[in-house]
């Protein structure tokens, strides 16, 4: 499954970023701006933290433009800008949600006894968005965008443990409330 | 780095994988583009400083505005070159600088701490009138309406430093 980021542009409008084109911003940002708002959602679980997020990391982007040396890569690149900003982001928010606490603060009908007849309606991005914010990023980054623990870990100046960790747990909490439908002896 | 790759062997192999790729992507509720475009622009405009003093003193008639040239270093100027000769933009120019004057020497002589105050907290927004200023003037030196505001507005908040009643629009809600 192909990253959201994983879109090509071509050398004609990255030349255009770095000229600061108009234009060119205009034709990146309609490409790019689901797939960066996605991301910044995910790992923020805010939606106005995220908008701004999104703000930053595109002027980020054309500010920067020139360091992009290919057009091929643009998506990527403009992806670890819009991390960076992301965890910079995390660094700075309170730990408000415990991971062990996680069950006892949904609401009874997500509780994992009752979890089985409710399956089809539970909400995955509700579950993702009670996740402490470093596990669902974890999540976000190994399952979705393909990131190696390694590089999880480089992201956020930790082991490699701190992701295998993370992703465990989080993967975890999140089957407590999916099952059966996302065990693997279920598919 | 490796993590450019687009297929993932997670997202296939493991079932919440697929199911959380799965998930749409999400619009974001609002359009930032004009913000960011804005931003952008006036990124680029600092990094380009123009020689703006040569293009004022050359333009005809100023003679009021270049007296005061050597004391107001850091404030921007129209192309008035471009522009021609605009008188009223002209003269909010001068009244602009003239009170620099008088914030310069607000900061040698006894100022009151309300003053003071004033004057460290202006300095983003000063800053910011600067590059827009200073972004109209290069890129659209023909539009006098918008530097005639803008100069305007760089003169009323320095009013409200000079009077020590400049406040950062958040405490003004207060």
């Amino acid at each position: 499954m192909p990253s959201p980021f994983a879109i090509s542009i071509d050398e004609l409008l990255l030349h255009g970023l770095k000229r600061r084109d108009g234009t060119a911003q205009t034709q990146v940002y309609a490409l790019f701006r689901r797939a960066v708002y996605t991301l910044a959602l995910r790992v923020l679980g805010d939606s106005q933290a995220a908008l701004d997020a999104l703000q930053d990391s595109f002027i980020s982007a054309y500010t920067h433009a020139k360091d992009c040396r290919e057009a091929a890569r643009f998506g990527f690149w403009l992806r670890s800008i819009v991390l960076r900003r992301c965890l910079q982001e995390l660094r700075t928010q309170p730990q408000t949600c415990e991971f062990a606490e996680l069950a006892a603060e949904l609401e009874p009908s997500l509780q994992p006894e009752n979890a089985l007849g409710l399956q089809r309606s539970i909400d995955l991005e509700r579950a993702l968005g009670q996740l402490k914010p470093r596990a669902r990023t974890v999540l976000w980054l190994y399952y979705v965008e393909g990131y190696q623990h390694h590089e999880i870990a480089e992201l956020f100046g930790l082991s490699s443990s701190f992701s295998k960790s993370q992703l465990a747990r989080a993967s975890e909490c999140v089957r407590q409330f999916l099952e059966p439908d996302l065990c693997p002896t279920n598919t | 780095m490796s993590n450019e790759h687009v297929d993932s062997k997670q997202a296939n192999a493991h079932p919440l994988a697929r199911r959380l790729v799965a998930l749409d992507l999400q619009e974001p509720p609002e359009d930032r583009l004009p913000a960011i475009l804005q931003a952008s622009r006036a990124s680029a405009v600092q990094s380009v400083r123009r020689p703006w003093r040569v293009a004022l003193a050359v333009a005809a008639g100023l003679a009021a505005v270049a007296m005061v040239l050597p004391l107001a270093k850091e404030s921007p100027a129209p192309d008035l070159q471009s522009v021609g000769f605009d008188a009223e933009l002209a003269a909010l120019v001068a009244q602009s600088q003239q009170m620099e004057i008088g914030l310069s020497t607000l900061r040698r002589e006894r100022a009151s701490w309300r003053q003071l105050q004033s004057l460290r907290e202006a300095q983003p927004a000063l800053s910011q009138l600067d590059s827009e200023i200073e972004y109209w003037s290069r890129v659209e030196p023909q539009d006098v309406v918008t530097q005639r505001a803008l100069w305007r507005e760089r003169i009323d908040l320095m009013q409200d430093v000079a009077h020590g009643e400049y406040r950062p629009a958040l405490l003004m809600i207060d």
